[in-house]
Order: C-alpha cells, then structure tokens, then sequence
C-alpha cells in the first residue's frame, strides 16, 4: 500500500540522474538526491557507469535536493571508482551539498569492520546450548521451589507479612473465575466419555458398569487433569504476565530496596489462593463431570439417575475422589511456582514477557502431567 | 545556495482540545517558520507533549485545524498514503527513547529504512551506520540491545532513528533529560550541528534552561490554555508581562543560567 503512495510521490520530485560524459570525464549527477527518489537499482546504474585508471570530476550543480541518503550514495560512487584506481579530482557541488558530503565523509561501513561479523552458532551447538539450558533451568526451578519452602516456614513465624488481599485475589480471579469454564468443560467430558464407552457396555449388556469406569476414569484422572490444564492456561499465565510487567517495571527491584522478600508478597499469597481454590474447582468440577456421565447413562444405557448414585456409592471406592483431590495440591503448587518463576525471568525487553508465559503454561503443562504419571505409578505400588 | 521556504512549516488555528470536559487548550494559535529549533515551555501538565502529540496526529483534536507544510492535516488514518507521506516528513524522538527493545541499535535505526525504502538490505544496513556515526555514537554499541547501553546512547541512538529518513522537522521530546551535564551539553552541541548541516526544524519541549539558553531561537510559553508568548529566548527572559514566565528565566535557577548566557551573548 505504502510503496505504491511512493511510486506516486515519485511523480512530484525530479528523478535522479546520472550521466558520464567520457569528452570531459564527468559524472553529472542531476535530480533530487533523497531516499524518496533513489532506488535500489541506483547501486547497478552506477556500477555500470564506473571507469577505471581516469581522472574524473564530478559535477553534482544541477542536484535540486540532496539528504544524508543522497550523499550516502555520492560517497558510494567516489569508493567505487577509488577501487577502479579512478581518481576524483574535483566535486563541484552547492556549498550546502558539498557540506552535508563532507559530514557525511568517512562514516561508511567497512567490509572488516567487527559489526558485520555476528557470531551464528550451529546446529550441533544449538542442541547443545537447549541441553545446558534445559539443565540451567532445572536447577533454577528447584532452587526457587526451595526459596517458596522458606518463605512459607517463616509465614507460620511472623503472620503478620502475609500479604492476605493478594490470596482474596488468586482465588477470586482463579477459582471463581474459573468455575465455569472448568465445570463446562469437565461436564462435557463426562457427556463424551460415556457416549464414547456406552457401545462396548451395551455390547457386553454391563450397562451399570459405566458407573464403574466413570467414577474412576473422571474422578482419579480426568477432571483433576483438565482442572488444573484450565487453571494452567488462565492463571499461571496470568500471573507469569503480571509478575513479568512488575519486573519490567522495576517494581520488583522497588520490593527488594524497600526490604521486602518479592517470593513473600508475590509468590506466597499466589500459592495459597491457588491451593485453596484449585480443589475446590476440581470438586465443583467432579460433580458436573459425573452430571453430564449420568445423563448419558440415563439417556442413552438405561442406567436412571438412582441407580447411576447408588452403585456409584458403592462400586467406586472412596479413594479415587481423595486420590483426585490430593493430587490437585500438587498441581496447584506446580501452577504458582512455574507462573511465578517465568514471571521472575522476564528480562527488559516486549518479546520477553509473551516467550515466558507461552513457557509458563507449556511448563506448567508438562510438570503437570508428568506428576500426575509420577503419583499413578505411586499409587499403583502402594495398591491405592 | 537554494532559497530557503518562506512558508511556515507548522500552522495551528484555533486549536482546541478537551478530555472529559476539561479543555486543556483553547483558541491556541501557533505559526512556526522553517530552520529554526523552537522551544515549547509551560508549566507541568499545560499540554506541550499533548500539543505535539496533536501535531503528529497521535491524538486526536477536538476543534481547530493543523497545517503540516501548508496542508491540512484531517486524517488519523495511518493507511492514508498523504499521511504516512507527511509523517516521514516528520521526526519524533519520545523523552524515553521508545527504542524497539527486542531489535539491536543497528536494527532500530534500519527500522524506518526498511519500512520505506526498496534499498537492499546490506544498503540500508550501510545507511543506519551511517545515521548513526553522524550522531556520534561509538561503533562498540551498534550490535547491543537498547537495555545494554547508557541513557546519553540511548538518546543518541533515538536521534538517529528519527533522522533516519532524513525528516524536515524534528521533535524532541525532553531530550536532556535524566543526562549527566556532560552528556547534556555534548548532546546540545550535537542537536545544534545536525540542525544547521541538514537544515532541520526542531521542535523542543524541555526544562532545561541551559538547553534553551544555548540552542533555541525561539521560545514558545504555553499558558492559560493557549500560546502566551512566542518570541526570542533573550526577550522571553526579559519580559515581566507575564509574571510565570518570568519567574522561569529570572527565579533562584533561572537568574544564573540567564546571567551566565546574557553576559555571553553580551561578548559577541
């Protein structure tokens, strides 16, 4: 769009030229000498202009404007002729051209010059830097879980530096916030996961088994996992985002001068409104995930709403909704410590604050899953 | 030599501007003539950015006109071709730099380049380092990050970004601002040079007496509104007409600088 409104302009301004008169060995340069009307062919037009072994002037009178741009490319053309062991022995020009020439003289880029030498590593390299990253960040993560372990020690010690609004905030802006999205979602699931598995019931005719394997499947695994992927994305983003800005900002540094722990105020009341709200979402959830099961099972397996709760009471273990509930502790602490710990690595610049919270949740995420693999193998082991 | 324009480069008619009922200028009037560097000055909050930010359509108006090289200036539309023509006429350099913090400095200053122009990349790589050594700036910092380098780089490597398509007017917004006096005046001198080679005209907002002392032809006292006084520094810091003004030039800070440029100005 904008290159075609300079195509236009274009027409407005005298177009640059130049011509070599080999009687007189002249460069003539006429036209408006500005980065509006030069182009990028005016590098070939004077390559093809150039001669070698001659004394040559140039003669730049009949420049009508000429900018910084204009005598960047007269500079150019008195190099390219010095390498074709030309010499330029006068330049006639407006005494204001000849000025900004002369201001502009010896300030072109040179070949050797250590500014175009940036060092591109290879991919060998490469994976090597992600491996010791990977490693740098690891070891970082552990040292700040041990920064949380002490900070919240001491809140049992002195109460008082509790910073209670900041917990009143998590867990209205992460568990009543989140309630509806998480419910929605996990009542879905249910609906899914009992159309889906409703073919092999009916096949077998163990219809009333679906409450066996709804009980288990969403109440040990499924909502506390989604639960807490839905918490991931929403909070621990969130929380990344603001932390990051606050670090940007240099509140953080304000924090640390004023002699206040940053993990204390930041960190620790994120934890606690996460380790609050996160079950009680996943309960809240539980119960809209078994909703939408039973109605499929009343609609679709016969299995009516009485019977759906009664073997449900009995078929399905306690465990398995303690079990659940248990392990969103964990992935709250997960969701606050990761947001929080990208929030902290956030450096000075825009770009930063959107890589570390797409880290923040894809970390979150990752932790996540990978504890929930932890504690099933766990809990396998301990016959729970 | 070419005759320079006689046509005033800004013209502001009637100028009004209100935010959520309060005008913070009303009826203000302004004609700025071509070459010259211009200083705005007022009080705290009387709307000098907010005048500049007007000027180059960041904000909109709420009555009057702006005249931007003798055209009216109606649209807030960056689409517009007739607008991006003029704001490349138009060189803004914000109090914190506004740097791009994810580009290097070479790259911030073959921003605008690359943006407008069909040079090839390596041209305009060779142009910004150009732009650049003209405000002095040592090569050393060229390939480091804006959050790596000193507020007096930054702001030098700001002013190369704004004059990297060779603007006919440039704004300066607090440009000594947070700079060692060292840094301050080397920056002056550097303002003062870029003006007279390439014939620019500034337009400053500063508090910095020594600043306006040494390179301001005009001063440009907003007050009540509207423009109280456009004049020379040395007639704006003579005048008890206006009673803030005075206080500004001729108060505990104000007397010293005064008395140390007026004694110079005195010598030549």
């Amino acid at each position: 769009m904008y290159k075609n409104a300079l195509e236009e302009n274009k027409k407005k301004y005298d177009t640059v030229q130049i011509e070599f008169d080999s009687k007189t060995d002249t460069y003539k340069l006429s036209g408006e000498w500005s980065w509006v009307v030069l182009e990028k062919t005016t590098d070939k037009i004077l390559d093809k202009l150039i001669v070698s072994g001659k004394k040559v002037i140039i003669d730049g009178s009949k420049i009508s404007y000429m900018d910084t741009t204009g005598a960047f490319f007269i500079h150019r053309l008195i190099s390219k002729l010095q390498n074709a062991s030309s010499v330029v022995s006068s330049i006639e020009m407006l005494d204001e051209d000849l000025a900004l020439l002369k201001m502009t003289t010896g300030f072109e880029l040179k070949h050797d010059n250590p500014i175009n030498f940036e060092y591109k590593a290879g991919i060998f390299e490469k994976i090597g830097q992600s491996v010791v990253g990977l490693w740098h960040t690891t070891v970082e993560l552990i040292e700040f879980f041990g920064h949380i372990c002490v900070a919240f020690a001491t809140i049992f010690k002195r109460s008082q530096s509790l910073y209670y609004p900041g917990i009143v905030e998590t867990i209205s802006s992460a568990g009543i916030g989140g309630i509806l999205i998480s419910s929605l979602l996990c009542f879905l699931i249910g609906v899914n996961l009992a159309y889906q598995m409703s073919p092999q019931f009916i096949t077998y005719g163990a219809n009333v088994y679906i409450v066996n394997f709804l009980g288990i499947a969403l109440l040990r695994e499924v909502t506390p996992l989604l639960t807490a992927i839905i918490v991931a994305g929403r909070t621990g983003s969130a929380i990344t985002a603001s932390i990051g800005t606050m670090k940007v900002l240099e509140e953080i540094d304000a924090l640390q001068t004023m002699g206040i722990s940053p993990v204390r105020r930041l960190v620790i009341p994120r934890l606690i409104g996460l380790l609050i709200s996160l079950p009680i979402l996943t309960m809240i959830a539980d119960v809209a995930s078994m909703l939408g099961g039973a109605i499929v099972s009343a609609t679709s397996l016969s299995v009516g709403y009485s019977l759906f709760l009664n073997k449900l009471q009995t078929a399905v273990s306690i465990n398995n909704y303690t079990i659940g509930i248990f392990k969103t502790f964990t992935f709250a602490t997960i969701i606050a410590m990761v947001g929080c710990f990208c929030g902290f690595r956030v450096k000075g610049n825009a770009d930063s604050i959107g890589v570390q919270t797409t880290r923040s949740v894809v970390m979150s995420i990752c932790l996540i899953v990978l504890f929930d693999a932890i504690y099933a193998i766990i809990f396998k082991i301990l016959g729970m | 030599m070419r005759i320079a324009s006689s046509k005033p480069i800004i013209e502001v008619k009637e100028l009004g501007t209100c935010f959520n009922g309060d005008w913070v200028h009303k009826n203000l009037n302004l004609t700025i003539m071509p070459d010259r560097i211009v200083t705005i000055i007022g009080a705290s909050g009387c709307g000098k950015t907010t005048l500049v930010r007007e000027i180059l359509m960041l904000q909109p108006i709420t009555e009057g006109e702006i005249y931007l090289m003798g055209e009216k200036i109606s649209s807030y539309d960056l689409e517009n071709p007739y607008t991006k023509r003029v704001l490349s006429q138009m060189g803004m350099m914000f109090q914190q730099g506004a740097l791009f913090s994810s580009y290097t400095v070479l790259e911030n200053v073959m921003f605008p380049l690359l943006e407008y122009t069909d040079f090839s990349y390596e041209d305009v790589r060779e142009l910004a380092f150009m732009k650049l050594k003209l405000t002095g700036l040592k090569e050393v910092a060229y390939n480091k990050y804006p959050k790596e380098i000193s507020p007096g780089m930054l702001k030098r490597v700001a002013l190369a970004r704004t004059l990297a398509l060779d603007p006919k007017v440039v704004f300066l917004d607090e440009p000594t601002a947070g700079l060692d006096p060292n840094s301050a005046a080397s920056f002056d001198e550097l303002i003062l040079n870029l003006q007279q080679q390439l014939k620019l005209t500034v337009i400053m907002i500063t508090h910095d007496l020594d600043s306006i002392w040494h390179t301001s032809n005009e001063i440009i006292y907003l007050g009540e509104k509207r423009v109280l006084l456009h004049d020379t520094v040395l007639n704006a810091a003579n005048q008890t007409a206006i009673k803030d003004l005075h206080e500004y030039f001729n108060g505990t800070r104000g007397k010293i600088t005064k008395a140390y440029y007026s004694a110079q100005m005195g010598s030549q």
